[in-house]
C-alpha cells in the first residue's frame, strides 16, 4: 500500500512539469528542451502565458509583442538605461536580444546562449587570435569583466573609464606609479600603451614602439612638453605641413598637445601610433558618423576604414577627403572615372554651379538608397537636375 | 467654463504659441545669393566672407579659385584680385581703414598684407610663445588684428606692423580651444573646438564674462553669430543647418537641410549677420546665401 501511494506521487511528480508550467503546453512542446538549465523567472514559475499567447498572434512565436518591447515589459531598468546611454551595442539597438539570450533556459549565467567569449567571437572574430601573453580576463574568457553587454557611455563598452577600470584588479598603485615614473597613477591612459586583450610580451605592450620610446631617450620629448605639437614637429617636420591645408585637424587647446589627441607618444597597435583603431579613434569626435551609418541601409563597405578616403592632418577638401569627390573614389573605382554620368571640371551641377564629382550623387557615409545614392535612383535623384526628363 | 471650451482654449494657445515660434524661423527668405565673380566664373571652394563697414562691400575668399572677390551690398560682383596669380589658396581676409587687404594664405601659412596702391604683397609668418602661429580667421578691432592661431586655440592681436600685443582665452581649466570667433563692441566672443561652448571675454580686461552651452548636442560646429537680441546661431557643418539658441543655450530654432539647391547647405562654413540679415557661407555649394525677414 505504501509503495502504492509512493508510485503514485512519483508517477504526479513526473507528469506535472517541474516548474509548475501549465500541462497544457507541454502535451506538445519538449519540457526537456524548454526546462534545460536555469530557467527564465516565468517559465520558472509556470507563466507561459506571459510571454505567449495559446491561439494566435502577430508575432512570430505567438509571442504577445514584438521583442524587445516585451522583454522591456519586465526589464526596464535596461530599457531606461537604453534610452539615455550614449553607445549601445548592436544586437541590443537592432532589438536582437536572442542573438546572446535563450528565452527559457540556459546553462549558462544570464541565460546566455553559450560561454561568454564563445558568444562574443561569434561576432568580433577579430579577436580570435592567440597571444603570447594573454591578459587574464581574456585568456578565461571574462570579457564581462571589463566590457558592458548592453549599453556604456564608451565607445568600446568599458565598465569603466581610464585607469580606474584597470586598477580594479592591479591595486598596487605604488608599485604601477614607480614603474611608469609617475606621481598620479589616475591620469594614466593605460590602453594607449597596453593591449587589454594580449601582447606579445610582459607588460602586454602593443606592438609598434615611437623610437625615442624604444630607444629610452625619454628626455628627448619631456624635456619639452609645454611645446606641444611644436615639440613633435621638431622630428616630423614634414608633417607639420600636413596642416597648411583648408581643413585641418590642428584642434590647439583641445588638448596640450593636439597630436596626442590621436597620437600614443609611447606604443601604439599600429605604424601610426593611434591611440586605437581609426573608426574608433575618429568615432570619438565624430560620433554622428555612425549614427548616420546605424540610421542608413547602405554605407561604402570600406566605411570602418576611414583612412581609405579621408586624410587625418588636412586636406583641401570637405570632408579632409583624399583628393576632390572624383580622386577619392577612382582611386579604387577605376572604371567608374573612365565611363559613368559625365563628371569633372568640365561638367557643372545645374543646382549650384558646381563640378559634378562622385559624391554630388553618392554619399558614402550612409543613405536608404543602392549604391549609397543620396536621393532614389528610380526618378528624384536625376530629376533634381534633369527637370524635363 | 465648461469643460469643452477649457480643453479649446488649451488647444489654441498651444497652437498659438508653434506658430508663432515656428514663424520667426518661417519667415526668413532667401534675398540673393553671391554665386560668380565680375567674369562670370562661379566661386569654388570659399572659405571667408568679410563686410568692410568703411565701403559697405563683401569681400570674398574664393579659396578654391585663387582669387579675392568685391561685391556691392546689393550682391552685384564688382571686382576680382589675384594680385596677378600670386595669391596661394586664400582662406579669410579683411580690409582695414587705409584699404589695405590682409589676407591669409593657408598652403603658405602666411598672413600676407596687400598694399594695393603701392602694389605691393607681403607675406609674414606670425609666432606666438616662440612657436609657429597657425593663421586661422581674422577681425579688426581699434585697427589691431584679432587673429585665430588654430595652434593654441587663441585669439592673438598683432598691431599693423605686425608686432604681437596680447593674446585672449578663457582661463577656465577645461577650455578646449577657439575655432571662431566674433568681435561685438568690446566684447570678443568664441566658439569652443567640437563642444558648441560660446565663452564672451572682456577685451579690455581679458576677463571671461559669460560662458553658454547650448543645450541640445551638435555634431560639428563650425562657425557662429550673434543678433543683438540675446540669440545666438551655430552652424553645423556636418548636419547642414544652422540652430538658433536663446541666451540661456535653449534651442529654439532649426534652419536649412542639406542639399544642392537655393535654400539647401552643403559644407557650410561661414556664418555673419548684418542689419538684420542672415549670411551663409556654404563652402559646398561655392555661394554666399543672404537670408533676410
Amino acid at each position: 500500500m505504501r509503495a502504492g501511494i509512493i508510485v503514485f506521487f512519483v508517477i504526479l511528480w513526473w507528469g506535472l512539469p517541474a516548474s509548475g508550467a501549465p500541462l497544457t503546453c507541454f502535451k506538445c512542446h519538449s519540457r526537456q528542451e524548454i526546462l534545460k538549465g536555469k530557467s527564465h523567472a516565468p517559465v520558472a514559475q509556470g507563466q507561459c502565458l506571459r510571454c505567449h499567447l495559446p491561439h494566435v498572434s502577430r508575432y512570430p512565436k505567438l509571442l504577445t509583442a514584438k521583442t524587445p518591447d516585451l522583454c522591456y515589459q519586465c526589464h526596464q531598468k535596461l530599457a531606461g538605461g537604453l534610452k539615455e546611454a550614449p553607445f549601445v551595442h548592436a544586437p541590443v539597438a537592432k532589438g536582437s536580444c536572442g542573438r546572446c539570450h535563450e528565452a527559457h533556459g540556459s546553462n549558462f549565467p544570464g541565460l546566455l546562449k553559450g560561454q561568454t567569449k564563445e558568444l562574443c567571437l561569434s561576432c568580433h572574430g577579430e579577436l580570435k587570435k592567440k597571444f603570447p601573453k594573454p591578459h587574464a580576463p581574456f585568456a578565461r574568457g571574462r570579457c564581462l569583466s571589463c566590457h558592458e553587454a548592453h549599453y556604456a557611455s564608451d565607445r568600446v563598452f568599458l565598465k569603466r573609464q581610464g585607469a580606474p577600470l584597470c586598477f580594479s584588479c592591479h591595486q598596487d598603485r605604488k608599485k604601477l606609479a614607480a614603474k611608469h615614473q609617475v606621481k598620479n597613477v589616475a591620469s594614466l591612459d593605460c590602453l594607449s600603451c597596453h593591449d587589454p586583450h594580449g601582447g606579445q610580451g610582459r607588460g602586454l605592450l602593443r606592438a609598434y614602439k615611437h623610437q625615442p620610446y624604444a630607444k629610452g631617450n625619454c628626455q628627448s620629448c619631456h624635456r619639452d612638453l609645454k611645446e606641444g605639437p611644436a615639440m613633435c614637429f621638431r622630428c616630423h617636420e614634414e608633417t607639420r605641413k600636413d596642416f597648411y591645408h583648408q581643413h585641418n585637424h590642428l584642434l590647439g587647446g583641445y588638448e596640450n598637445n593636439a597630436c596626442l589627441i590621436c597620437h600614443s607618444p609611447h606604443v601604439g597597435g599600429n605604424q601610426a601610433l593611434l591611440r586605437d583603431k581609426p573608426r574608433r579613434l575618429c568615432q570619438k569626435c565624430h560620433a554622428e558618423t555612425a549614427q548616420q551609418r546605424a540610421e542608413t541601409l547602405y554605407v561604402h563597405p570600406k566605411w570602418k576604414d576611414c583612412l581609405a578616403c579621408h586624410l587625418a592632418h588636412g586636406s583641401d577638401s570637405p570632408s579632409m577627403l583624399n583628393g576632390d569627390g572624383n580622386t577619392a573614389c577612382v582611386r579604387c573605382h577605376e572604371t567608374q572615372g573612365k565611363f559613368t554620368h559625365p563628371v569633372g571640371k568640365e561638367v557643372r551641377d545645374p543646382r549650384n554651379g558646381q563640378p559634378i564629382t562622385c559624391v554630388t550623387c553618392h554619399n558614402p557615409m550612409g543613405t536608404n538608397f543602392k549604391y549609397n545614392l543620396r536621393l532614389s535612383g528610380e526618378a528624384s535623384l536625376c530629376l533634381e537636375c534633369h527637370k524635363n526628363y | 467654463m465648461s469643460r469643452m471650451p477649457q480643453k479649446l482654449l488649451i488647444i489654441l494657445l498651444i497652437m498659438g504659441f508653434c506658430l508663432t515660434s515656428r514663424g520667426e524661423a518661417a519667415s526668413l527668405k532667401l534675398k540673393l545669393s553671391l554665386e560668380k565673380g565680375p567674369e562670370g566664373r562661379n566661386l569654388y571652394h570659399p572659405l571667408g566672407i568679410y563686410h568692410d563697414p568703411h565701403t559697405g562691400r563683401f569681400y570674398v575668399a574664393d579659396t578654391g579659385n585663387n582669387r579675392l572677390l568685391s561685391f556691392k551690398i546689393d550682391g552685384t560682383p564688382l571686382k576680382s584680385f589675384n594680385a596677378a596669380g600670386q595669391l596661394k589658396g586664400p582662406y579669410s581676409m579683411v580690409r582695414d581703414a587705409e584699404g589695405r587687404l590682409w589676407v591669409v594664405e593657408r598652403p603658405l601659412n602666411s598672413l600676407t598684407k596687400i598694399d594695393l596702391k603701392a602694389q605691393r604683397l607681403e607675406r609674414h609668418s606670425l609666432s606666438y610663445q616662440g612657436k609657429p602661429v597657425l593663421v586661422d580667421r581674422l577681425l579688426l578691432w581699434k585697427g589691431k588684428l584679432m587673429v585665430l592661431d588654430r595652434a593654441s586655440g587663441r585669439i592673438l592681436t598683432y598691431d599693423q606692423d605686425l608686432q604681437f600685443l596680447r593674446a585672449f582665452y578663457p582661463k577656465q581649466k577645461d577650455f578646449r580651444g577657439f575655432f571662431d570667433f566674433k568681435i561685438k563692441d568690446d566684447t570678443l566672443w568664441g566658439l569652443e573646438n567640437m563642444s558648441g561652448r560660446l565663452f564672451a571675454i572682456d577685451l579690455q580686461s581679458g576677463e571671461t564674462l559669460k560662458i553658454i552651452k547650448p543645450l541640445f548636442p551638435v555634431a560639428l560646429p563650425v562657425a557662429f553669430e550673434l543678433d543683438g537680441l540675446g540669440n545666438f546661431y551655430l552652424l553645423d557643418r556636418y548636419l547642414k543647418k544652422v540652430f538658433v539658441f536663446d541666451e540661456t543655450g535653449r534651442l529654439r530654432h532649426q534652419l536649412f537641410k542639406r542639399g544642392y539647391l537655393p535654400g539647401e547647405l552643403n559644407y557650410p562654413w561661414q556664418l555673419l549677420i548684418l542689419k538684420g540679415e542672415l549670411i551663409v557661407l556654404d563652402e559646398g555649394n561655392g555661394r554666399i546665401d543672404i537670408w533676410g525677414h
